[in-house]
């Protein structure tokens, strides 16, 4: 165990053991603990292997009835085989600190925050290939970045009842400061200001039977990136997302649905970026046996990739996709919550193989036993 | 490895816990809930759940202290109002369950018990009303050497006699003009018609039936009102009416100069403004113009409406108001303009179906719905239903905050859709390295070549 390790187990025994004395102070703080494992095999003609191990801890603070503090980091190794070749990485990551201030008859938050840069924005040559994949957002790793350096963030959500309807509405904007991405000795250090990001966000829920329908939207503009005075900007993102929980027949049933849309852009070398989408379904069943909660579950996602070819007038379109079977349960010891959850995952993958375009098999596996102590 | 083997062991022993929990009856699961409560005392959900299983068990006292608990910690929680309310109509504090459901009603989520709810009111107004009717009888002999105020007024229903006994519902009727042309002088306050009906109720309960003269007075007494109005209505012939009516000075019992008028029956109406006109003189109030103006106004022209009407107040003092609500339809048909005819009906519509509303129909009415799924979960001994995180304003606000600000490690180290009511993955945020130098891609080959152009 290295001194990380030791350092967040220590923070989660002191939160874990802080005691009740009422409601809403930090004393009603919540911790949130998710040890988790995920691997992918992208079969040939890629033979790759990518895994992490990913540790976040997460902890919620209230201070008064009005204003709480949650503070997240994570420990997470990502390791990348292929063939012979090896990239790894790991560490703690940056921790986010969110302050959230309700106002009024609690229609309205301010939401404010920081990224500490505690993890490790800097990679050399040996750690790209592991730092970049788990930013995959076809594979959607719990972890997607070891750091991205200082950043700001803060934003303003109001919402309204309509009849029996809420809806939500906010706007947000991230600051980044400067940091240096890449390590590679005899080269210049490269200097890297991610451009700002503006974030608008549309939501609504309604009670549906015995559940709940929830619908959103954000958008999110970036400024140009400028890596080195290489300007450009991979393109701007729409996410929708949808969720239905309701109980028919004693089962909780939950339906679960996004769609992230990236718009067209550049990437840092000049090459044209096509758009992509990526939509993903969850369909999972509470059932309730055994004294607890057994939820099986199965989700797919798509990816659709606009490739644009340098040089090349046509673009062409290619599809991946995958399926998950997941089962989670819930157990309660005490003031401990803990869902274990295990999931198998397989599917096809476009790869560009020698300028043709093919696919990979796509195999994986993931485990999570998620804690919860609440005093 | 070490650290796998104690989680592994720890899910065994959970696992072993957890099971005690299956098949719980309602006993256990306030046991459970108890548990619960004891550990998060200021925990609004758990203490809603455990007042609903108390009251689930018939622990109704214990029922009201853990809702009016989760009231004050969330006083616009519609679950925690509708117990509180059911509660305190079980323990027989009909006012304290009259402010309940009208909360409800401001704020409950599930409009089929609003809609249970106002008719529940009006049903329980009526309730009410014979509830103080025996609370006074039962304390006559305080409230009746209370000082009464002379200018409340009670008007009494007037006795028929006659050969046709259709005519005899006008003794209501008849009360019920009274007590409106009265009402409209600004020096006198009436005693609701319901409101002395409950009492001449309660009384000719308390005395076998026997009603006098003496009775009036007492009610009148009890009603702390100085003077009542009694009188006759007689037929003469086969058309004809004579209605002979008196004030009565409560305090002395005396009896003032009646007042007398005569009609044929088809002018009922201005035989009764006749009637009310000579009261006022007996009352001695004197009448502003526009008061007398709204006197003269009738509530409707035709006799046979006023009748329909009349039999519809002889069966609502009855308690029989399925009969009740046809006759003032019946009124109605007949002349759609007769406005109190329309009001009545509307009233006893209420009331009637108010009086149907039982904890089963209102149950029955939040299944399929998110408070229904609170209900749910308290037989399963949890304060909420597990996929069912609270539905308000408030949470709206707070999931918008949380997309613009996400964490990802709070997202990480979410525990998926068994707690959280979220399902599967979510979508990624945007790293911006890997993202603009692509090598978050695995669709190319395994080696990654960053190649950054200057401009």
């Amino acid at each position: 165990m290295n001194s990380h390790m030791q350092r967040l187990l220590s923070v989660a025994l002191v939160a874990a053991l802080a005691p009740t004395l009422g409601a809403q102070s930090v004393f009603d703080s919540e911790l949130r603990f998710a040890p988790q494992f995920l691997q992918y095999q992208i079969h040939a003609p890629s033979n790759e292997t990518i895994s992490q191990l990913a540790v976040p801890i997460f902890v919620t603070i209230p201070f008064g009835s009005r204003f709480t503090l949650d503070v997240g980091t994570s420990y997470a190794r990502a390791h990348v085989t292929s063939g012979a070749v090896l990239s790894e990485i790991s560490g703690l990551t940056d921790t986010q600190v969110r302050g959230n201030l309700t106002l009024g008859s609690d229609y309205v938050v301010v939401t404010g925050g920081v990224n500490l840069p505690s993890g490790q924005s800097t990679v050399n040559a040996d750690q790209i290939t592991a730092a970049g994949r788990i930013g995959s957002d076809f594979l959607a790793f719990p972890i997607s970045n070891m750091g991205t350096g200082l950043a700001m963030t803060g934003g303003i959500a109001i919402a309204r009842p309509m009849g029996d309807w809420n809806f939500g509405f906010g706007g947000a904007v991230r600051h980044s400061a400067e940091y240096s991405p890449f390590d590679v000795p005899g080269q210049t250090t490269l200097r890297f200001q991610p451009g700002d990001e503006y974030r608008a966000r549309v939501g609504a829920d309604h009670p549906l039977g015995g559940g709940r329908l929830s619908l959103g939207l954000t958008y999110s503009k970036f400024g140009e990136d400028n890596a080195g005075g290489s300007i450009y900007n991979t393109g701007n993102r729409l996410i929708a997302q949808t969720s239905i929980t309701n109980s028919i027949s004693g089962t909780d049933v939950t339906v679960a649905a996004y769609n992230v849309f990236r718009a067209s852009g550049l990437y840092a070398n000049g090459d044209p970026a096509g758009t992509e989408n990526i939509a993903n379904a969850y369909l999972g069943l509470g059932l309730h046996m055994f004294g607890t909660t057994v939820e099986p579950s199965i989700e797919g996602r798509h990816w659709l990739q606009n490739v644009l070819t340098p040089g090349v007038a046509e673009s062409r379109s290619q599809s991946s996709y995958l399926g998950t079977l997941g089962l989670r349960t819930r157990i309660e010891v005490g003031q401990v919550l803990l869902y274990p959850s295990v999931g198998y995952t397989m599917g096809k993958l476009a790869v560009a193989d020698n300028s043709s375009a093919t696919s990979a098999d796509l195999t994986g596996y993931r485990a999570q036993v998620a804690i919860r102590i609440a005093p | 490895m070490r650290h796998y083997q104690t989680i592994i062991s720890t899910l065994a022993f959970a696992s072993l816990t957890a099971c005690a929990t299956v098949g719980m009856t309602a006993a256990e699961s306030v046991t459970k809930l108890e548990q619960q409560q004891r550990s998060k005392p200021n925990d609004a959900a758990v203490n809603r759940s455990l007042g609903i299983a108390y009251f689930r068990t018939e622990r109704l006292r214990e029922a009201r202290t853990s809702l009016e608990t989760s009231q004050k910690l969330d006083p616009k929680d519609g679950t925690t109002l509708l117990y509180l309310g059911l509660t305190d109509e079980a323990l027989g504090d009909l006012p304290a369950a009259k402010a309940a459901y009208s909360s409800y009603i401001q704020v409950g989520k599930t409009s089929r018990v609003r809609g249970q709810l106002q008719s529940r009111l009006a049903a329980l107004a009526r309730k009410e009303i014979a509830a103080e009717a025996k609370a006074a009888v039962a304390q006559e002999s305080s409230i009746g050497s209370q000082p009464s105020n002379p200018r409340t007024v009670a008007v009494l229903p007037l006795r028929f006699s006659g050969t046709d006994s259709t005519l005899r519902p006008l003794e209501r009727g008849f009360a019920d003009l009274l007590t409106t042309d009265l009402a409209r002088s600004s020096q006198l306050t009436l005693v609701e018609r319901s409101r002395m009906q409950a009492l001449l109720d309660e009384i000719k309960l308390q005395t076998s039936g026997a009603t006098d003269a003496t009775t009036n007075v007492r009610a009148g007494k009890l009603l702390r009102a100085g003077r009542l109005v009694s009188g006759t209505i007689n037929q003469v012939g086969a058309e004809n009416l004579r209605v002979d009516a008196a004030v009565v000075d409560v305090p002395t019992s005396q009896v003032g100069n009646p007042t007398t008028g005569s009609d044929v029956l088809d002018q009922v109406f201005n035989l009764e403004k006749t009637i009310a006109l000579n009261l006022f003189n007996s009352l001695g109030v004197t009448l502003t113009v526009q008061e007398r103006n709204l006197i003269e106004q009738r509530p409707t022209r035709s006799l046979q409406a006023f009748l329909a009407y009349s039999n519809g107040l002889v069966a609502e003092d009855q308690g029989r108001y399925d009969d009740a609500g046809r006759y003032f339809n019946e009124a109605v048909r007949i002349d759609p303009g007769f406005n109190a005819a329309q009001t009545k009906g509307q009233e006893i519509r209420a009331v009637n179906a108010g009086t149907n509303v039982t904890v089963t129909t209102v149950e029955t009415s939040l299944k399929g719905t998110s408070e229904g799924a609170v209900v749910n979960a308290v037989a399963r001994g949890e304060p909420a239903a597990a996929n069912t995180p609270p539905v308000n304003v408030a949470a709206a606000a707070q999931a918008t905050a949380e997309s613009l600000n996400p964490s990802p490690t709070g997202t990480a180290a979410a525990s998926g859709s068994t707690s959280s009511g979220g399902g599967g993955s979510a979508p990624g945020t945007k790293d911006p390295v890997s993202s603009g130098t692509g090598s978050d891609n695995p669709t190319g080959t395994a080696k990654v070549t960053i190649v950054i152009r200057r401009p």
